[in-house]
């Protein structure tokens, strides 16, 4: 498996795993207090996106090949395809919530901010997919 | 000039066209005749114009006989579908975050603010992506390069 493979690999991990325990956490302590303050700081998790870089070093020494052309593209490819579904279901979401709710009425600010998060979220989900559907979902002689 | 910077100058001209008659017709309605501001919103109906857009591959249709499309070509276009994309994000999470911060976050904004941000985005994006186009071929023919 090469480090793009794997850093896909741990983005999908990280993104799973942050939205089961923080949708487990939030339901829990909902059904004990009635309501939920500290489940939600559980997003938190998504910080180790952040160290991928560190967990996944490029190869070190003169020899060794970091990013060829093919990697640059398929990088590049998984990139548009993730910005281009992400504007469909923007364009969707947007329109749908307008439809249902009305013109005449109004949604809480809370809504833009989570967008914007769960926009960031789908990109990273929908990008680390397309590139395991490129490079392929398992080791393949460190292709 | 080639397909791809007529294509971008076509979408460059649509869009500040509809951008342009939008502002001119919401100033004259609101300024010069004192419509209040929620009914000459309706002057950025004009944004519509931006629709020709997709007319872009109707108008200006592919050659039969010459090469088309080379490695540069798809090079440039990645540049600016990702430059584009680039600026509507940093654009897009600063239209979420500013009325957050402005009207508070237990405060409530009109279900309009949410279609306007789509049709911005639409804007940010096109007219990006004609600019950088156009940057990267030349704003000028250069013998069909």
């Amino acid at each position: 498996m090469n480090r793009y493979q794997k850093i896909a690999w741990f983005n999908l991990a990280v993104i799973t795993a942050t939205i089961l325990i923080t949708s487990t956490a939030i339901t829990i302590e909902i059904h004990m207090r009635g309501y939920s303050t500290i489940g939600p700081f559980f997003v938190a998790i998504l910080a180790l996106l952040k160290i991928t870089p560190f967990l996944f070093k490029k190869p070190q020494g003169q020899s060794k090949v970091v990013c060829d052309e093919r990697d640059h593209f398929i990088r590049n490819r998984a990139a548009s395809f993730a910005y281009t579904a992400f504007w469909y279901v923007l364009f969707l979401f947007c329109f749908l919530l307008w439809f249902i709710i009305g013109p005449e009425n109004s949604v809480p600010t809370i809504a833009l901010p989570l967008m914007a998060f769960g926009g960031a979220l789908f990109i990273k989900t929908v990008s680390s997919v397309a590139i395991l559907v490129q490079y392929g979902w398992r080791a393949k002689d460190n292709e | 000039m080639n397909r791809m910077q007529k294509i971008a100058w076509f979408n460059l001209i649509v869009v500040s066209l509809a951008l342009g008659l939008s502002v001119i017709a919401f100033s004259i309605g609101y300024f010069f005749f004192g419509v209040p501001a929620c009914q000459a919103v309706a002057g950025f109906g004009f944004i519509g114009i931006m629709g020709f857009c997709g007319l872009s591959p109707v108008l200006f249709r592919k050659g039969k006989s010459k090469v088309q499309f080379d490695e540069r070509d798809t090079a440039i276009q990645r540049k600016a579908v990702g430059f584009a994309y680039a600026t509507f994000w940093v654009l897009f999470v600063a239209a979420a975050m500013v009325p957050w911060f402005i009207i508070g976050p237990n405060g409530t904004i009109t279900t309009n603010y949410l279609p306007w941000m789509v049709f911005g985005g639409m804007f940010v994006v096109v007219l990006m992506q004609s600019i950088v186009t156009l940057n990267e071929y030349g704003w000028k023919g250069k013998d069909n390069e």
